[in-house]
C-alpha cells in the first residue's frame, strides 16, 4: 500500500516527527511504500545543518538513513522552506522539495493518508 | 471505516470533535498526548487503542488506561484496515 | 473517482496561519481529481465574520481567498453553534458558507475520504 503521513509541527519542540518516523518505519518494515510530507515548521527536520547535542536523537540523519536504506520518501513544502530560509543546498540527501501539486498527487494516489494535525 | 488519529488530550476542542464524531466500525488511535483520553472511559462506539510507547513515556502502564495498548506495527495493521481517515 | 477531502481549521485566523493555509492547500488540490472543502470551527469560526481583518496586524488577509473560492466553487462550511458562541454577527457572503449543526459533524466527517485537521 501507499501510505502518506503529513506533519506540521517543528522537530524537537514537538513529538510529531518522532511519531511520523516510528509509523513510517513500521510501515516500511511491512513492505508498504511510505512518504512523509513535511508542511510548515516540520520542514526544519530536513535541514542538514541541524546539530542536536550528542545524547539526543538526530532527526535529519535518521530521515536520511531511512531514505537511503529503507526507501522512505520525504516530500517538502517548497514555499514553507522559503519562509524559513532553508535552501535546497541545505537539505538532506534524498529529500525532495515539492509543493501543493505533489501533495495533491500524494493524497489522490495514496491508499492511506495519516495526518498529524498542527 | 475511518481511522481517527488523536494526538492531543481532552482539553483540545478539535480532538473532542473528532472523538464525538467517531462511530461504530471506526478505529480511534491515541498517540502522543492523545493517550490522556485513555485515563477515563471514552464515550464512543468506535474501537480505541493507545500507542504503548506514548502511554509509558507519560508514566502510565496498562493498568492505568481504559483501552488496549498497541505497538507501531499494530498501528500499521489498523491503518491497513481503515480506508478513510479523520486526523 | 473523485476523492473528497475536508480541511478543518479550529484556531483563530489572526493567531495562526491555518485558515489561510487550509484554503491555500484546498486550492492546490484542483490539479487532481480531488474535491476539497473547508470547515471553519471553534475559534476559526471568526474567519467567517465580515469584520475579521488579520491584515490589521500586517498578516495576510482572508479576503485574498475569495476570488479562488468563487473561481473553484470551493465549498466552505461553518458550525451553527460556533457562529453563535463566538458572536459572529454578520457572515461574509464571499464564502458562500453553509452552516451545519454541531450534532451533525460526525455524519458530515464520514462523508469524506480524508478529514485533515490543520
Amino acid at each position: 500500500m501507499r501510505i502518506t503521513i503529513q506533519v506540521f509541527a517543528p522537530p524537537y519542540s514537538y513529538q510529531d516527527l518522532d511519531s511520523a518516523i516510528k509509523i513510517a518505519e513500521a510501515g516500511l518494515n511491512k513492505g508498504h511504500e511510505v512518504t512523509i510530507f513535511l508542511f510548515a515548521d516540520s520542514i526544519l527536520s530536513i535541514n542538514s545543518k541541524v546539530k542536536p547535542i550528542r545524547v539526543d536523537r538526530d532527526i535529519p540523519r535518521k530521515l536520511e538513513s531511512m531514505i537511503k536504506e529503507k526507501g522512505l520518501k520525504v516530500e517538502i513544502c517548497g514555499i514553507c522552506m522559503d519562509y524559513r530560509g532553508v535552501t535546497k543546498d541545505m537539505i538532506i540527501e534524498g529529500s525532495n522539495p515539492s509543493g501543493l501539486p505533489e501533495l495533491a498527487s500524494l493524497i489522490f494516489n495514496s491508499d492511506r493518508f495519516v495526518n498529524l494535525m498542527a | 471505516m475511518h481511522l481517527i488519529v488523536v494526538k492531543n488530550g481532552p482539553n483540545n476542542s478539535a480532538e473532542r470533535a473528532k472523538i464525538r464524531s467517531s462511530k461504530e466500525g471506526d478505529s480511534v488511535v491515541l498517540i502522543q498526548d492523545g493517550v490522556f483520553w485513555a485515563l477515563n472511559e471514552i464515550e464512543t462506539e468506535a474501537k480505541c487503542f493507545a500507542i504503548e510507547d506514548d502511554v509509558e513515556a507519560r508514566g502510565y502502564t496498562v493498568d492505568d488506561v481504559t483501552v488496549p495498548l498497541i505497538s507501531y506495527e499494530d498501528f500499521i495493521d489498523i491503518i491497513e484496515k481503515c480506508d478513510k481517515s479523520i486526523g | 473517482m473523485d476523492k473528497k477531502i475536508l480541511f478543518v481549521v479550529y484556531q483563530a485566523p489572526a493567531g495562526s496561519i491555518w485558515v489561510n493555509e487550509a484554503f491555500r492547500t484546498a486550492f492546490g488540490m484542483y490539479g487532481e481529481d480531488i474535491e476539497p472543502s473547508v470547515l471553519l470551527m471553534e475559534e476559526a469560526t471568526v474567519a467567517l465574520s465580515k469584520k475579521t481583518k488579520p491584515e490589521c496586524l500586517g498578516l495576510l488577509s482572508i479576503s485574498m481567498c475569495f476570488r479562488f473560492i468563487k473561481r473553484y466553487e470551493t465549498a466552505v462550511y461553518g458550525v451553527r453553534e460556533h457562529v453563535e458562541r463566538f458572536k459572529v454577527k454578520e457572515i461574509e457572503e464571499s464564502f458562500n458558507a453553509k452552516l451545519i449543526e454541531e450534532a451533525d459533524l460526525g455524519d458530515f466527517f464520514h462523508e469524506f475520504d480524508n478529514v485533515v485537521f490543520m
